[in-house]
């Protein structure tokens, strides 16, 4: 396991997963 | 194989001319009860006040009695072991249906012989359930005369088609389980596949109607405050509770006939005289712990939807319900549920050993386990306490300062999303035990799985952190629907990553089924002695919330026993309702057993 194979996908992952999530927060925290 | 056969008929008639007994006599009565409910009518009419009159105003000598029996005892254990029979023979045909389904598709006949020895079980517990419905109708007509016949008043029609539905009931399930080896292969299995559909559609529906007349007596709706039927059947079955009810309980009858049939599995592994019966059992107990699992994992949000609208209907019940004399219960419940989650997950971690490939996840188990015990622990932290003058001093008032906040619902219900996903993250490595992915981005893969988790509990924290504790009432309880909506992204996603991750993948070996300790089948038991526990104490708990009403704010309940019993004393009710359930499951087991052993008496009969 590398920084490259692992660490990468896993960070680019996180925020795409975070940003999904946040999103999903403000459609319901309204209707 | 003829005579065996035709013997099986024969008790499948003997049973039926019962089951018609029964009705017939059911019939008797409710023509005694229509009696009653005309001479009231013309009563009514005189008093010129339409068909139907208000809810009658009784007194204590309005409830007959019988000497050395607790009217209200008699009935609530009547009610509780029907219910819990009920609920089982529901359930079955449920997903037996469903694995039958899945034996024509992978043309597996492993399924097919699932499916029939479940519904095998079922059958006797489906007389028990009539014998007990009967016990149940008329220990309520003999010590609540006037309240059955309120009641049949105004739901006429859903309990007489009621009844007659247990014919369709009868007949579909004789039919589907006396014809399963006849109605085999092609054209003739799709006949008994829509047997079964026919059987399930009966079984839901007296559900329903049962569950409109309980909801009734919780939220009452077409009638005005004084209990007169405006005659609108309808709005009298569709009132605020029926609903909420009706999904929590078609969920959670899944979720124990799976462990119900576990604990046949378990009963049937820990008697098994070959490897291959035991190889056999262990299957059939994975099977019933995942039926089990995956009912009992949306369970919690909707147990948390159904007190919600018990809040939005009444203020009043609701804090009875949950902050009240209530409240205490709810702790054992959590405890309970607590247990359910430990020994499900137990189960799947013990059946790792039947795969060669699962020494990669067995370090993990452990961090699992501490993540699920801490969330258990915070699940079940009180958040008023009983305490002495004394302790309340020490302490400086009711709550803990640090315990107190952990009291509440939304750190109960971040606690409870964290134990499902870690529960869906149990079921991942035991996929994945016996695999071996052979995709080229597998680190990536699992990069994204790790990333999917961690987003996905950081923001169940900060769902039940912020909005628990930092804004107003609306937004902490509106805050467990993103809550639940991220558990369910996190789990959908995770097995479809996982199943891309290993597709074409190779298999470690083979899977030893029966290789698994008889430790994990006493879990299987204990899964399904919590959950008869638990259905025991939340259906007082559902009754009780009515207090002192029969029909909360329609009709009083003055009989002696109109008062709420101490907590100590309700549980050793439910507690000993429970061991005669157990007693009478153990004897459906037995006589499910007993039904395949023969024996040959040597000299005994004439030769030739």
């Amino acid at each position: 396991m590398t920084i490259k194979s692992f660490f990468l996908p896993f960070i680019l992952a996180l925020v795409a997963f975070a940003v999904g999530f946040l999103l999903l927060d403000l459609a319901m925290m309204n209707q | 194989m003829n005579r065996s056969r035709s013997n099986k008929f024969r008790q499948a008639l003997i049973v039926l001319a019962l089951a018609v007994v029964t009705v017939a006599l059911a019939f008797l009565v409710f023509d005694q009860v229509n009696a009653i409910a005309a001479e009231q009518d013309v009563a009514a009419e005189t008093a010129a006040t339409g068909n139907y009159g208000p809810a009658p105003k009784l007194t204590a000598a309005d409830y007959p009695t019988i000497a050395g029996v607790n009217s209200r005892v008699a009935v609530w254990i009547f009610a509780q072991l029907h219910l819990w029979f009920a609920a089982f023979v529901l359930a079955v045909p449920i997903f037996v249906f469903i694995i039958e389904a899945i034996g024509m598709r992978t043309r597996d006949k492993r399924y097919d012989d699932m499916a029939y020895e479940f519904i095998k079980v079922s059958i006797t517990a489906y007389s028990l359930t009539a014998v007990l419905g009967g016990l149940l109708l008329f220990s309520l007509i003999v010590f609540y005369p006037q309240l059955f016949t309120y009641m049949a008043r105004i739901f006429k029609g859903s309990m007489f088609y009621y009844a007659l539905l247990f014919f369709v009931e009868s007949a579909a399930l004789y039919i589907y389980y006396y014809g399963w080896h006849w109605l085999q292969g092609g054209f003739k299995k799709w006949v008994h596949l829509t047997i079964g559909l026919v059987l399930n559609a009966a079984g839901t529906t007296l559900m329903l109607l049962a569950n409109a007349w309980l909801t009734f007596m919780m939220s009452p709706a077409g009638v005005d405050p004084a209990g007169v039927f405006n005659g609108d059947a309808w709005a009298a079955i569709n009132n605020f509770l029926w609903n909420p009810i009706n999904i929590h309980r078609f969920v959670a009858n899944i979720a124990y006939g799976g462990s119900i049939v576990g604990a046949y599995a378990a009963f049937k592994f820990l008697t098994a005289g070959t490897q291959q019966e035991r190889a056999h059992y262990d299957w059939m107990g994975y099977n019933a712990n995942f039926i089990a699992i995956c009912a009992l994992l949306p369970l919690p949000f909707a147990g948390y939807y159904l007190a919600a609208e018990i809040y939005a209907y009444s203020q009043q019940m609701g804090i009875t319900l949950m902050g009240g004399i209530f409240a205490w219960l709810f702790i054992i419940q959590a405890v309970l549920i607590g247990t359910l989650f430990l020994s499900a997950n137990y189960y799947l971690w013990c059946g790792m050993g039947r795969s060669d490939g699962a020494r990669r996840y067995t370090k993990y188990i452990k961090y699992l386990a501490i993540v699920l015990v801490g969330a258990f622990l915070v699940w079940f932290t009180p958040h008023t306490l009983v305490l002495t003058n004394e302790e309340l001093k020490s302490l400086g008032g009711p709550y803990h300062k640090i315990l107190g906040p952990l009291g509440i619902m939304p750190a109960k219900n971040t606690a409870v999303n964290v134990m499902i996903i870690f529960t869906a993250l149990s079921f991942m490595f035991y996929r994945r035990a016996n695999k071996t992915a052979t995709v080229s981005w597998v680190n990536a893969g699992n990069a994204i799985q790790v990333a999917l988790y961690t987003a996905g509990i950081a923001n169940i924290m900060f769902l039940g952190i912020y909005h628990g504790y930092f804004t107003n009432t609306v937004y902490k309880v509106a805050a467990s629907i993103p809550q639940v909506l991220t558990t369910l992204v996190v789990i959908a996603a995770s097995i479809t990553l996982d199943s891309f991750i290993y597709r074409r993948s190779t298999d470690v070996g083979p899977v030893h089924w029966g290789r698994i300790p008889a430790r994990a089948q006493y879990a299987l038991f204990l899964l399904a002695v919590a959950f008869t526990w638990l259905m025991g104490l939340m259906g007082y708990i559902r009754s009780g919330i009515r207090q002192h009403w029969h029909i909360v704010d329609i009709m009083r309940d003055t009989s002696p026993d109109a008062f709420t019993p101490t907590l100590g004393y309700a549980a050793n009710v439910v507690s000993v309702a429970a061991i005669l359930f157990m007693a009478m499951v153990i004897f459906v087991f037995w006589i499910a057993q007993v039904s395949t052993s023969k024996t040959l008496p040597a000299g005994y009969w004439k030769e030739g």
